[in-house]
């Protein structure tokens, strides 16, 4: 248990019928930066904010750093949290914000502004030192609210969609800020739904829906759960191609097209390149009308989508 | 380093949250400008409350220079029990649910602050501002002793009463505010329960007065502040033959008749207290008896005092909030009682018991 940053044993929320996380078993090495994925309502936020000694599990347990965490002030001290939604104190300067953390957290005078100037540098914010917070762009508020949750330099930093309303530049600016705490030793998790961006920057991902830890681990793990898939856009006569589509060799199962684009056809397939230019050519000879015909690729939003949607599936079964 | 030793360390550090409070607070006009308009408020009612305790003299009637420092003092007393009572909620009301909606609550309970830590600078940083607008009052409220005519047995009395009160009501808007979660309907459970303990006490003693001939009970009399401040200025010293000023305590002295006493409210000589509503605040403070003086007018007993009492019900208020709000606020486990409450209930009880014995005010 000591190599693991975090471990959650069945771990369980409900309000009232609702379960908002389902006995979630979580395991996260020390100093990864793990990309927490899942739609809204998936309960990433809920895991997050029990991770963080805010909310009391139904029933589980959170290990931090291998202490069970049994009241907020434990994990106080081991975790730093930035929520997904945050204000800020009107009438502060930027130093006294930092500085009233510093405070909250028992940071003795002699080294608190000393802290406090150095998460101003680390984030960027050392020309805004005096400037009032309520003053501040958006992706300075960002900014500033990560370095409140570095104030008493924690070993974990829990980041509820810390991208979200950030320009693109803020956000790469985010991103570099991210991996220079990941060089510190820091174990970062953070949810988002912008996916292509956490692919950059995770070492490892946990996708959750309803709920429900569906697959957890490195991307290359991830991928080996997958399977391949191609995409088949048709113009007419959907019923038909996908009736013809299920009966080739090397598909697995043909899905049923989503609501938003309802011509496209997925296709489950663990077929060789000739089984694939067979299967169009039979498409062809049988004169469907088709207006893309594609491998997909092994992108981290289609890994998502694929669990997310077979747990869909599984459930609607 | 454990959770314990960083408590330890801190806690002989300011109150952050004091810190933050009178940083923020002191910045802009607004501070001043309140402070500017109590101290004006205040002023004004000073002066009228001068020119009507004067009023007289223009038709001939002899005025003492101490029932105007009395009148100046009951009315000033009064206006500011009012003014704290209701300002200090309007300070408090936002304490914890303004921390909820503007979604700071969680970044600050995330943090090692204790709850009781949360509190305590809440309540410390609104008493604060009061106690800044009272200390201004004093130079006002020192025009007083120019005239006369009160003790300053009594100008601690009300001191302790005003206090407590405003304490008190601090207390309950910070009880409602991490209870209610919403500024808005924490303004309004505060005020409604303001207005009903001021106003409904008032009346069920008017309602008694008016229905039976017995003293209006205690428990319509204690818990209101406003009832405790007329018991305690009831006491004072008014003129007595020859227009000399007396001395003597209220206690020792014999109830006198309606016509010719020296209660402040009941005195045909100085006509009483001299400002609006006292007849009103002072209900079932005098109570009659069936007595009559050789005037033929009913013999009025002496004051009810029951300000004491109204200090111990405001204290075991504030307790009772602050557990309450304590609770309130944390984040798990709210309403688990703790060993501590158990200690807080131990110390408390002990203490008022100890207090009663001792000083005899319950048995």
């Amino acid at each position: 248990m000591s190599e693991l940053a975090i471990q959650t044993v069945d771990l369980l929320r409900r309000y009232g019928k609702y379960t908002a996380v389902n006995k979630l078993n979580l395991k996260i090495t020390l100093g990864s930066i793990f990309g927490f994925l899942g739609p809204n309502g998936a309960g990433k936020t809920t895991t997050l904010r029990m991770l963080a000694g805010l909310l009391e599990p139904s029933s589980g347990q959170v290990f931090l750093h291998g202490q069970l965490i049994q009241k907020t002030s434990t994990a106080a001290a081991i975790v730093g949290y930035m929520p997904d939604f945050f204000g800020v104190y009107d009438d502060l300067r930027v130093w006294e914000y930092l500085d009233f953390y510093a405070r909250c957290h028992g940071i003795e005078p002699a080294k608190r502004k000393s802290t406090v100037d150095g998460l101003l540098d680390l984030v960027d914010l050392s020309e805004k030192r005096n400037a009032f917070v309520q003053h501040l762009s958006r992706g300075m508020q960002q900014r500033l609210c990560l370095a409140h949750a570095l104030v008493h330099d924690p070993k974990i930093l829990l980041l509820d969609e810390p991208a979200s309303g950030l320009d693109p530049q803020a956000r790469v600016e985010l991103r570099e800020l991210l991996r220079t705490l990941r060089d510190m030793g820091k174990t970062i998790i953070l949810s988002s739904h912008i996916l292509n961006e956490l692919e950059d920057i995770c070492t490892d991902f946990g996708i959750m829906a309803r709920g429900e830890l569906l697959a957890q681990g490195s991307l290359e793990t991830l991928r080996q759960r997958s399977r391949p898939a191609l995409q088949i856009k048709v113009l007419d006569d959907l019923d038909r191609a996908m009736r013809l589509i299920a009966a080739q060799s090397g598909v697995l199962r043909v899905l049923e097209p989503a609501e938003a684009t309802p011509m496209l056809i997925e296709v489950e397939f663990d077929g060789d390149e000739q089984q694939a230019s067979q299967l169009l050519l039979n498409l062809a000879r049988a004169e469907l009308p088709i207006a893309d015909f594609h491998r997909e690729d092994d992108s981290l939003e289609r890994l998502f989508l694929q669990l997310v949607n077979n747990h869909g599936l599984e459930e609607r079964v | 380093m454990s959770n314990r030793a960083v408590s330890r360390r801190w806690s002989l550090q300011p109150n952050p949250i004091v810190v933050k409070e009178l940083r923020s607070r002191m910045r802009g006009g607004r501070a001043f400008i309140l402070l500017t308009g109590f101290l004006l408020g205040l002023g004004l009612v000073g002066y009228a409350l001068f020119l009507r305790a004067t009023s007289g003299q223009a038709a001939g009637m002899p005025i003492f220079s101490a029932q105007i420092g009395q009148t100046l003092f009951a009315g000033l007393a009064f206006m500011l029990l009012f003014l704290v009572i209701l300002i200090a909620p309007a300070v408090t009301v936002g304490a914890i649910s303004s921390e909820r909606e503007r979604l700071t609550y969680e970044m600050l309970i995330a943090t090692n602050l204790p709850s009781h830590r949360l509190l305590w600078g809440k309540l410390i940083s609104a008493l604060s501002y009061i106690a800044l607008l009272l200390l201004a009052a004093i130079p006002l409220g020192s025009i007083v002793f120019l005239f006369g005519g009160i003790t300053l047995r009594h100008v601690l009395q009300a001191a302790a009463i005003i206090v407590l009160s405003a304490i008190t009501s601090a207390m309950l808007g910070i009880w409602a505010s991490a209870m209610t979660g919403k500024t808005g309907r924490a303004a309004v459970v505060s005020y409604v329960i303001i207005g009903l303990v001021l106003g409904g006490f008032l009346a069920g003693a008017e309602i008694w007065t008016n229905r039976s001939t017995e003293p209006v009970p205690t428990g319509l009399l204690a818990p209101n502040p406003i009832s405790a401040l007329a018991s305690s200025i009831g006491t004072l010293s008014g003129p007595s033959n020859g227009g000399m000023i007396t001395t003597m305590r209220a206690f020792e002295a014999v109830p006198m008749a309606a016509g010719g006493g020296w209660w402040p409210g009941m005195n045909s000589f100085s006509g009483g207290l001299n400002f609006p509503g006292w007849q009103t605040f002072s209900i079932g403070i005098y109570p009659a008896t069936d007595q009559f003086g050789p005037d033929g007018m009913p013999i009025i007993a002496e004051p009810r005092s029951v300000w004491r009492t109204t200090l111990i019900i405001l204290i075991m208020t504030c307790l009772v909030f602050f557990w309450m709000a304590l609770h309130a606020v944390k984040p798990r486990r709210r309403w688990w009682p703790t060993w501590g409450d158990l200690a807080m209930l131990s110390v408390t009880s002990l203490s008022l018991l100890g207090l009663g014995y001792w000083i005899g005010w319950w048995f």
